[in-house]
């Protein structure tokens, strides 16, 4: 007996919509059609690395500048890069593959049991990391003068005009436009003068690690691989490709937004410690600094552009976090509950999504506004604790991969096999290297 | 001429579009069945959640050093 088909939604036309134009582009030879089919592919990819360039990973990089320089963590920083390109190709490819997101998979092929602690780790990771976020927005926007109050509602505002358009395209291109504001920590590293034989020097020699391995230092190197891989990463970018209506046609064009995104996030992060390297250079202690604290100590060095530079690049680091880590926090309710989710649904039909979507926004940022929560703290350890919840969900994800029912020829090959058992192993002894400091801080002088 | 029999959308045929949507819809609505876990698969699900569980409580550990006054 033939199924009936399923009903068509207004979601399903825009994805077409958006999909015939991909089709027109790659069917035409005229002149531009490549930047033309690029323009069109762009925009998961990009969005997940540049929203993870959020709030607190730029800090982590300032602080990593600030304290160690740059001869250890340039190529650090790259490495972590790369790790987290392995990690996002695979969820962009099983997002075009299969047309549906990463938490409606687990669900699927591992049960609700599984599915659930997926579930919980990334909504505590989520819910603690846009707080981060908002601290981020409410200093950035301090070293102006803005109120706490103002800088939180009005970005607020902001996130909800984005996704107000109940069309992913505008919205991706509208978030777009706001992550490329990233790029305003490359002015700000021109300012500081670099010596750029050392930064060439650095970047092909891995130097030793200033100071050795001390506990400090290893709690900022696992901050520093939360700031590049984190799970909330791989539920937004499967969610946005299925969103965006790519197909298994596309994976290659999805592929080549990954790298775009991986390639813009980590020279934005390098400028971000070369930006903070002067701190290091003057010997000017930056260990228990805070947010806004590195602009106003930056002030002497690249001056009151460079600091207000970095004060707005911390701000735009948060927003564009809010907006990325809240949507994929509401694709992953939709996903499990079945309700639509999607930037393509209209209001009526969405309303749960773009309510969780909100009210984690604003929740956090309501957080923030309670008079002396000790908030501040926790900003460096939310990139560890994404270290620490990362190798369940690679754990999925790399099973995910190599489903051969899910994602038939477009599985896992050995090299990609290779590449993502050797970062989960890498993260694991990470996380156990940072609770070796924590709880035998002796052991490491 | 009962012009309310037929809605042009049933009359014409159907335009790349409303194909393309219907693809759409057809993939959004795909249900992949569960699959049976390995004792393999159990044991590293098992070993790694725990793993999650140990790691925040040592970030709990460290966060209550950092805020103690």
């Amino acid at each position: 007996m033939n199924q009936p088909a399923p009903p068509i939604l207004h979601e399903d036309f825009d994805r077409a919509q958006d999909h015939l134009k991909i089709v027109a582009a790659r069917g035409t030879r005229q002149r531009g059609w490549n930047s033309r089919l690029l323009w069109l592919l762009i925009g998961p990819g990009i969005l997940a690395f540049l929203g993870e360039n959020d709030a607190p990973s730029m800090l982590s990089y300032a602080a990593t500048g600030a304290q160690f320089g740059i001869g250890f963590f340039l190529p650090f920083v790259i490495l972590t890069f790369a790790i987290g390109f392995v990690v996002q190709e695979m969820a962009g490819r099983i997002g075009a593959a299969t047309g549906q997101g990463h938490a409606a998979l687990i669900f699927a092929r591992f049960g609700k049991f599984w599915g659930g602690f997926a579930m919980l780790d990334l909504a505590a990771g989520n819910f603690l990391t846009l707080v981060a976020e908002f601290i981020g927005i409410r200093a950035g926007l301090g070293f102006f003068g803005v109120p706490p109050a103002l800088a939180v509602g009005g970005s607020i505002v902001l996130i909800a005009l984005a996704v107000s358009t109940s069309r992913y395209w505008t919205w991706e291109r509208i978030t777009m436009v706001l992550a490329l504001g990233n790029a305003v920590f490359v002015p700000v590293a021109l300012l500081a003068k670099p010596d750029w034989h050392q930064v060439g020097s650095a970047l092909v020699t891995w130097s030793p690690l200033h100071g050795g391995f001390k506990p400090d230092t290893i709690t900022l190197m696992v901050a520093d691989i939360g700031a590049t891989v984190t799970p909330w990463m791989l539920f937004f970018q499967q969610g946005a490709v299925a969103d965006k209506g790519l197909t298994a046609s596309e994976i290659g064009g999805a592929r080549l937004d990954t790298i775009i995104g991986a390639v813009l996030a980590a020279g934005f992060a390098i400028a971000s410690i070369i930006a903070t390297a002067p701190l290091f250079s003057h010997g000017i202690s930056a260990a228990n600094f805070q947010a806004a604290q590195f602009a106003e100590a930056l002030m002497p060095y690249i001056g009151h552009t460079g600091a207000a530079l970095f004060a707005i690049g911390i701000f735009e680091a948060g927003l564009v976090a809010a907006i990325t880590i809240s949507t994929s926090s509401a694709y992953a309710y939709g996903e499990v509950t079945g309700s639509a989710h999607g930037m393509n649904s209209s209001i009526r039909d969405g309303w749960p999504f773009y309510l969780v979507l909100l009210g984690s926004v604003c929740t956090a940022g309501g957080l923030i506004l309670i008079p002396g929560a000790p908030l501040e703290d926790i900003i460096i350890l939310v990139n560890v604790v994404a270290t620490l919840a990362m190798p369940p969900a690679l754990l999925f994800l790399i099973t995910l991969a190599n489903d051969r029912e899910v994602m038939g020829e477009h599985r896992n090959g050995l090299w990609w096999n290779i590449a993502g058992v050797t970062v989960t192993i890498f993260m694991i002894l990470s996380g156990l290297l940072y609770a070796l400091t924590v709880l035998m801080p002796h052991l490491f002088g | 001429m009962d012009t309310e029999l037929t809605s042009p959308a049933e009359t014409l045929p159907p335009t790349a579009l409303q194909i393309a949507a219907g693809q759409y819809a057809a993939r959004r609505n795909i249900v992949f069945q569960r699959v049976k876990l390995s004792p393999l698969m159990r044991i590293m699900l098992w070993s790694l959640r725990i793993y999650v569980v140990v790691m925040l409580a040592v970030v709990v550990i460290q966060l209550s050093r950092l805020i103690r006054p």
